[in-house]
C-alpha cells in the first residue's frame, strides 16, 4: 500500500510547481504517466489522492488523470523490441528469449498540471 | 475572468528516493561497502539465510545487517543473539524499506571497516521492487512452499534482481513446487538471473547450493570492495 505515499508526493510535488504563480486560484487536473511494469494500483493511488488532496488549498478540487504506458522490453538473444504481455507470456513472441531490458512501462511521472489563475 | 495554464513538465515522482539511494552508493563505494538488498515474501527465510551466510563469510569479510521491520526487533535481536552486527529500522506503517530511512541510519551508525552490508528489506514482494535503497545487487527469495508461480505473478521485483534464491528446498517432496515451471518462470523475465536452490542450515537436500550461493555473493563482494 505504498500508493498513499505516492499519492502524498505526487500533491506536494504539485504545490511546489505552482509555487511561482502569485495569482494561482486552483489546480484542475494533474496528467500523471503510470507504466504497466511498476507495482502501482491506479484505484488505490486515486482512492489515496482524493483522501489527502484536501490537506492542499489549491489542490482540494485536482483531478488526477492517468495515463498508463505499455510495457516494452528487448530482449535478451536478439534485441527484437515488443509488448510485454504482462497476462499471458513475458518472453519474446519472435524468438522466444527473454526479457532482456525493460524499454518502457517503468514511469511514475507528473506530465502536466492545468492551473487556473487570476487574469 | 480566469485564465487557464497548462504547465508542462516531466517530474518523476519517487526522484527524492533515487537521488537519495544514489548518495547512500556513494556512502558504500566510499566506505568500501557491498551492499545486498534481500528482499522476499514474509517468511520465506531471509532471517535465517542471512545468519547461515554470514557465518560462511565471516572468515573473508566483516559483515553486518539493516533489518527492515514493521514491527519490533525480533529480527535484530537473532542477529545480535547469533554474534552479528546489527541495526533495526522500524518503519511503523510502511511496507518497505526507503532509501530516507537507510540513509538516517548510515549518518548516525559507524559502518567502518564493514565489507558487506545485508539491507534485510520487509517481507513483501510488492512494494519493496519500487524503492531503491542504494545497493549493489539485488536478491530474491522464494520459499516453495509459497508456489512455483511467484515469478509470473510478481514480475517486477523478480524481473529487476541480480539473484533467485528458492529457499526451503527440503519441503519439495511435500508441496506442489515445480523447480523446472519456477525457473521457466524466471527465464522468461530475467534470464541473466542466477539461481540457487538451498536449504539454511544442516538439513539434507540433494542439490543443496548453498556453497554456490556464498561463493556468488564473495564474487559480487570483492568486484565492489576498494
Amino acid at each position: 500500500m505504498h500508493e498513499a505515499k505516492i499519492a502524498s508526493l505526487i500533491l506536494q510535488k504539485a504545490s511546489k510547481q505552482i509555487e511561482p504563480y502569485a495569482k494561482a486560484l486552483r489546480v484542475q487536473n494533474i496528467e500523471l504517466a503510470v507504466g504497466k511494469f511498476r507495482n502501482v494500483d491506479i484505484e488505490s493511488l486515486r482512492f489515496a489522492f482524493n483522501a489527502l488532496r484536501s490537506d492542499f488549498s489549491l489542490l482540494s478540487e485536482a483531478v488526477l488523470d492517468i495515463t498508463e504506458v505499455d510495457a516494452h522490453a528487448y530482449c535478451a538473444a536478439n534485441l527484437h523490441e515488443y509488448l510485454i504481455d504482462c497476462k499471458n507470456n513475458f518472453a519474446c513472441p519472435f524468438c522466444g528469449s527473454g526479457v532482456g531490458r525493460v524499454s518502457s512501462g517503468q514511469e511514475l511521472e507528473i506530465r502536466k498540471i492545468k492551473l487556473e489563475t487570476e487574469e | 475572468m480566469h485564465n487557464i495554464l497548462d504547465i508542462h513538465l516531466t517530474q518523476k515522482i519517487l526522484e527524492d528516493n533515487d537521488q537519495l539511494a544514489l548518495h547512500n552508493r556513494e556512502h558504500f563505494d566510499e566506505e568500501g561497502i557491498t551492499a545486498f538488498n534481500f528482499m522476499s515474501a514474509p517468511g520465506a527465510g531471509k532471517t535465517t539465510l542471512i545468519i547461515e551466510l554470514i557465518k560462511a563469510l565471516k572468515n573473508q569479510f566483516a559483515c553486518a545487517v539493516i533489518e527492515g521491520d514493521m514491527v519490533g526487533e525480533l529480527d535484530t535481536k537473532r542477529m545480535k543473539d547469533a554474534d552479528i552486527n546489527a541495526f533495526q529500522i522500524s518503519t511503523g506503517k510502511a511496507c518497505h524499506l526507503d532509501a530516507s530511512m537507510v540513509a538516517r541510519l548510515l549518518h548516525e551508525q559507524s559502518f567502518d571497516g564493514t565489507d558487506i552490508l545485508f539491507l534485510e528489506n520487509v517481507g513483501n514482494l510488492v512494494c519493496p521492487a519500487e524503492f531503491a535503497l542504494g545497493e549493489h545487487v539485488n536478491v530474491v527469495l522464494l520459499s516453495v512452499s509459497e508456489g512455483d508461480d511467484k515469478p509470473f505473478k510478481y514480475p517486477v521485483i523478480f524481473q529487476k534482481c541480480d539473484a533467485v534464491v528458492l529457499t526451503k528446498c527440503d519441503l519439495l517432496p511435500h508441496v506442489d513446487f515445480s523447480i523446472e515451471r519456477a525457473k521457466s518462470f524466471l527465464k522468461d523475465l530475467n534470464p541473466d538471473a542466477a539461481v540457487f536452490e538451498v536449504v539454511a542450515g544442516k538439513r539434507p537436500y540433494s542439490n543443496n547450493q548453498f556453497d554456490q550461493l556464498v561463493a556468488w555473493l564473495s564474487e559480487k563482494g570483492k568486484s565492489f570492495q576498494k
